[in-house]
């Protein structure tokens, strides 16, 4: 087969162009692809018409497709830093749309044990929101901003509680002053158990109590806040100073009245610079400006507040102390290894931390620490809740033992083999001996169905609920809320709504 | 072409239903050439081979002699032998010519027929012997239903054995449901489904109390509509505090267990008080809701939705 | 002129003013009016006989107390009684009587075809030049098939049909279009022969043993009765293959014709304008798409069998077949060797 090339064409026509005169400028003839085997007439012809602005275009220019650019809109200022973490923490305790309660008592030592205003809600007395607020007492989920004043209700552990600050505070007929309460609040979701702290401290607070509180047990071991080994301590030991001062400035800022009427009492040989006649509160002033003797403080005013006497030649000005409360909400979070990291890069369990322990050590030996009686309330968390296995055995044992289960029966509940139970847990909720006293399980279930009751009509009086609250309703949202469930009848009061028709009953 | 082999001959004499005796002469595509010996569908065979030697043992019990015992044809035993699935179609065939003779017949409205439980789809395969697909039973079964339906005084005998042959082993409908009852310690038991969910609920007289799998209903239910729903039964004929139920309820997902309860509760409420059906019924709380999640089919994403339509 | 319609036409004012004229306009009438005497109320103790209406009126009335049965009954007396008085209809066509008594092959006439509509081809462009000897002409565009062709054609289907069926032959025959089952049922129920009205199952001759291998067959004597003693010898057998198919529709049965063509079994077909008259062995030109026609040619041919089936049975009355019985032997021998008997009994006793 014949090529259609002619060879002799094909070198004439790439290697030497000739002359051409006639032909129009190069740029503008057709670009031939492929030269058949005569170009001529394809090369003389005349070019064809091409599309305009191809004629004029110049090198690299206007071939591409051009497209409008987004315009970057400008956006609003970014929020500054922890703006939003404030929005989100931020309490607001009244709502001025909301009805005031008529007749609403606030809690004070007279209200809080009459067992005639159970069911009955108890407004938070107005100076004492302060304090509240200073140890953080209320959380931002806690439905507060939907009535006009914060208040709780009186329900049956409310009362009880009550009646051991009257015992431990030496005011009952059968006076057990001096006497520690250590209990461990459990409870479903929203079953109260913060708010059972919050009643405890506002007890404390109108009892003029100490009141030491750790808000949130997570940010001690969630590796928020600087730590440091304790020389010399085997294993190794370690010490928060930023949290320890926080702590000593709640504790101030909430019990300033109490520390100011109190000088110290005892000798602190890790603080020089504190003068003889110094208040405790200028003692734990000590610790805010300088992180670093936080913890010596924080120590020296542990000394001073459970002191049952003074040091010798201190005695001038020695006022008996008063029982203190001691409050942890989360505890769980203190019963695994916390994020902080030792050298070897081994994580640091939480009970080696110093502050921890100290807090977690009240539940063995709060008797002999809390020399001057109190109470010390550990409350589980179930919004914020690590699932650590030893701890749920660990309350199952509690709780088997509360109920009598001696711990040599089989019934008596126990880790399962090659499970990897923390033994320092188990070890932590072991009964006590000695004269220590047990500490206690306390399981909060839901309100009755009076208080209940209660606490519907108070979401009906402050304007919040446009139903009748009658005994039947209450009980349809009793049993809707899983038995009276408090963070779930809050859900049903504030739902406002308009309800479908029931019908009505035929016979 | 090629002289075949006699073996190949042979079987394609039989494929061309010839006689052996034409081996000998070469193989012709005139029709009209061809001898045909009908009535027999033995090929390539001789019927004078009836020879001397016989050597199966029943054979002296066959009297050759009389005309009347020889065998003459190979005949298919039905008519619609050729379609592949002669039974049924005779029964079809059978079923419609007696739908044409008593046409006239009076009958009664479709809901006052005796109720007849036919042969299900594979049983009346296992009965016919064939693979008879579903659309064309339930045309069998339409006509069953239509001479069914002729006033039942009247219907004739051979239409009453004819429907009777298309029964079931058994008849299901003579089964009385035994009314269940609440038990002698006060308990109702009753199973409710939807979806994936089975629920069993015991149900006692008490105080409004609720659990679901040994927890509350607050844990088993997040959800404020699912608790209601789920005790919707007690609620709407304001019996929440009067009952206590112990729940259990297995599979799917929160929703369809909470509804699942819904029915069962229901159902156990009427063993306690029958008196409450028509509100129960209202309250749509006794309906049994049957819908399942359509299969997801191949060439659509999900059940029916189809993939993107993509130019080339 | 009738009196009626000029009123209606001149004058509507007429009729505007009497409104009563609907009434009166039934009893106006061009014939002469008869004197009537004057009515008096009949008395009806004295005329239950007299008048017709008088037994229905009283049935109905006590109709309700009847119970199903009787209702019944009455209502079927009373049509039997209504249903033929009136005008007596004469020549009327019924469509059942085509398919409860079809015409025999004698009976064919060409009004007959005509009547049938069997002459209407298709449309001129879609004509098969084979057909061309068929067709009569073009009218309005459509082929007109001619029918003394078609009548001769039918009658010789017929004749291959009755002669098959005289020889014991298995007759097909095959109507798959919709409406066609009952004639097919029909003719093969005359003729003795086999049905199929849904769809071919391809393979049913060439691939027979799988497809109906499980469909009953049976040893029958020259008087077509069952002989109960061969049922054993008749497992593993090929299936039976028919020795003649007639095809009512051979365009939408292109499988069949085409398994029946390998098999070599003749068939009988009819050719529309547009169909292939060679895919065929007896064509029967006419048009396949009127189903009158076609349960009309169905019908001659089932009649055709009827008349071969009556005619061998008479033959086996006597003790004569027209065909080559099959022996006892035959069935003995194991059809899994092959056909051919092993040993080659059969080579030697043809030779002997």
């Amino acid at each position: 087969m014949a090529s259609s090339w002619c060879w002799s064409c094909l070198s004439r026509l790439r290697a030497t162009p000739t002359p051409r005169a006639i032909l129009p400028p190069q740029s503008i003839t057709p670009r031939i692809t492929t030269a058949s085997f005569h170009s001529s007439a394809v090369q003389y012809a005349n070019p064809t018409k091409k599309k305009g602005a191809l004629v004029a275009v110049k090198y690299r220019q206007g071939q591409t497709l051009r497209r409008k650019k987004k315009k970057t809109t400008e956006r609003a200022r970014p929020p500054a830093v922890g703006e939003r973490k404030a929005l989100r923490k931020r309490i607001v305790l009244s709502n001025p749309n909301a009805l005031e309660v008529e007749g609403m008592q606030d809690l004070s030592s007279e209200t809080m044990v009459d067992a005639r205003l159970r069911g009955s809600v108890l407004g938070l007395p107005v100076p004492m929101l302060d304090q509240l607020r200073a140890v953080q007492a209320f959380k931002p989920k806690q439905g507060w901003s939907i009535f006009r004043r914060p208040g709780t209700v009186l329900r049956r552990d409310t009362l009880e509680m009550a009646r051991l600050f009257e015992k431990i505070s030496g005011e009952g007929d059968a006076a057990e002053k001096g006497k520690v309460v250590k209990k461990i609040v459990t409870g479903l979701k929203g079953s109260g158990k913060t708010v059972h702290l919050l009643q405890a401290m506002a007890m404390g607070f109108v009892k003029k109590w100490v009141v030491v509180t750790v808000p949130d047990a997570r940010e001690l071991v969630s590796g928020d806040t600087s730590y440091s080994p304790i020389e010399g301590t085997n294993p190794p030991q370690y010490v928060q100073p930023n949290a320890v001062s926080a702590l000593l400035m709640r504790t101030v800022e909430a019990n300033r009245q109490v520390l100011a009427s109190l000088k110290v009492s005892q000798k602190h040989s890790a603080l020089p610079s504190l003068k003889a006649s110094s208040t405790l509160e200028d003692l734990a002033k000590l610790g805010f400006q300088d992180a670093a003797v936080a913890w010596p403080v924080f120590q020296a005013l542990w000394t001073e507040l459970t002191a049952t006497a003074a040091a010798p030649g201190m005695e001038k000005d020695f006022k008996p102390r008063p029982p203190m409360l001691v409050t942890v909400d989360g505890i769980a979070h203190w019963m695994k290894e916390s994020a902080y990291r030792a050298a070897d890069y081994s994580p640091v369990h939480a009970h080696d931390l110093v502050f921890v322990k100290h807090f977690i050590s009240l539940l063995q030996n709060g008797q002999a620490s809390l020399k001057n009686g109190g109470m010390v309330l550990y409350a589980t968390s179930t919004s914020n809740n690590p699932a650590i296995y030893t701890l749920d055995i660990a309350l199952e044992q509690l709780a088997a033992r509360q109920a009598g289960v001696s711990p040599s029966s089989p019934d008596y509940p126990a880790p399962e083999a090659y499970s990897g139970a923390d033994a320092r847990i188990l070890e932590l909720f072991k009964p006590t001996t000695g004269k220590e006293p047990q500490f206690e399980l306390q399981t909060l279930g839901g309100l009755t169905r009076d208080e209940a009751r209660g606490y519907l009509e108070y979401f009906a009086r402050s304007g919040l609920l446009r139903e009748e609250v009658n005994e039947t309703w209450v009980g349809e949202k009793w049993s809707l809320s899983g038995g009276g469930i408090i963070g779930e009848l809050e859900k049903l009061g504030r739902h406002v709504r308009s309800t479908a028709q029931t019908t009505p009953v035929l016979n | 072409m090629a002289r075949p082999t006699p073996n190949g001959l042979t079987q394609a004499f039989q494929a061309l239903r010839l006689h052996s005796s034409t081996t000998s002469r070469p193989v012709t595509r005139c029709l009209a050439r061809q001898t045909r010996t009908y009535a027999t569908e033995v090929e390539g065979q001789q019927p004078s081979a009836l020879a001397t030697q016989e050597q199966a043992p029943a054979a002296p019990e066959i009297d050759f002699t009389n005309f009347s015992r020889r065998p003459a044809r190979i005949v298919p035993a039905s008519p619609s032998y050729f379609s592949g699935s002669p039974r049924f179609i005779d029964h079809v065939l059978k079923l419609e010519s007696l739908q044409a003779k008593y046409a006239s017949l009076p009958t009664v409205a479709a809901g006052d027929a005796p109720r007849m439980a036919w042969f299900k789809l594979a049983q009346f395969r296992d009965y016919v012997g064939e693979p008879v697909p579903m659309k064309k039973y339930k045309s069998l079964v339409k006509i069953l239903q239509r001479l069914n339906r002729i006033q039942p005084e009247m219907v004739p005998g051979d239409v009453k054995r004819t429907l009777e042959s298309f029964l079931r082993p058994g008849n299901p409908y003579a089964v009385q449901h035994v009314q269940r009852t609440v038990d002698e310690n006060g308990r109702a038991r009753a199973k409710g489904k939807r979806k994936e969910s089975t629920a069993v609920v015991q149900l006692v007289e008490g105080e409004g109390e609720v659990i679901v799998n040994g927890k509350s209903l607050v844990e088993a239910f997040q959800r404020v509509h699912d608790r209601e729903s789920a005790l919707w039964a007690l609620r709407c004929t304001q019996r929440l505090d009067k009952y206590n139920a112990w729940i259990t309820v297995r599979g799917g997902g929160v929703t369809g267990q909470a509804e699942a309860i819904t029915l069962a509760i229901g159902r156990a409420l009427l063993m306690h008080e029958p008196a409450l059906k028509p509100v129960l019924r209202k309250a749509g709380v006794i309906t049994v809701d049957a819908r399942r999640v359509e299969r997801k089919k191949p060439g659509h994403v999900k059940a029916r939705k189809m993939p993107t339509w993509v130019k080339r | 002129m009738i009196v009626r319609k000029l009123c209606v036409r001149q004058s509507r004012q007429l009729l505007a003013l009497n409104r009563q004229a609907p009434a009166y306009t039934r009893f106006l009438s061009t014939e002469t009016p008869i004197d009537t005497a004057v009515q008096t109320p009949p008395k009806e103790s004295s005329t239950p006989a007299q008048n017709p209406l008088h037994e229905v009126v009283q049935a109905s009335r006590d109709i309700a107390q009847l119970n199903p049965r009787q209702q019944w009954g009455e209502l079927e007396k009373r049509r039997h009684t209504f249903n033929n008085l009136g005008s007596s209809v004469q020549e009327s066509y019924d469509p059942e009587d085509l398919i409860r008594n079809p015409p025999k092959p004698s009976d064919i006439t060409l009004e007959m075809l005509l009547a049938a509509g069997t002459h209407l081809g298709h449309s001129t462009s879609r004509w098969n030049p084979q057909n061309s000897r068929y067709i009569f002409g073009i009218r309005e565009g459509v082929h007109i098939i001619s029918l003394d062709v078609t009548a001769a054609y039918l009658r010789r289907a017929a004749k291959v049909v009755e002669e098959v069926a005289a020889r014991g032959g298995i007759i097909l025959f095959a109507g798959t279009r919709k409406g066609q089952k009952r004639a097919v049922v029909r003719a093969a129920e005359l003729a003795k022969g086999y049905h199929i009205f849904e769809r071919w199952i391809p393979g049913s001759l060439t691939n027979g043993q799988q497809i109906l291998g499980h469909c009953e067959t049976k040893v029958v004597n020259a008087m077509d009765q069952e002989l109960p003693e061969f049922k054993a010898d008749l497992a593993d057998r090929p299936s039976v293959k028919p020795d003649l198919v007639v095809v009512l529709n051979p365009l939408e049965n292109v499988v069949l014709l085409h398994e029946c063509g390998l098999n070599n079994v003749p068939t009988i077909g009819i050719i529309d304008t547009d169909a292939d008259p060679t895919r065929v062995t007896y064509p029967i030109p006419a048009n396949d798409d009127t189903l009158k026609g076609t349960s009309l040619i169905a019908g001659i041919l089932g009649r055709a069998g009827e008349a071969g089936q009556k005619r061998r049975l008479e033959m086996a009355a006597e003790g004569k077949t027209a065909y080559e019985p099959i022996t006892a032997r035959q069935l003995r021998l194991d059809p899994l060797t092959g056909s051919a008997p092993p040993g080659s009994d059969l080579d030697k006793a043809e030779q002997a």
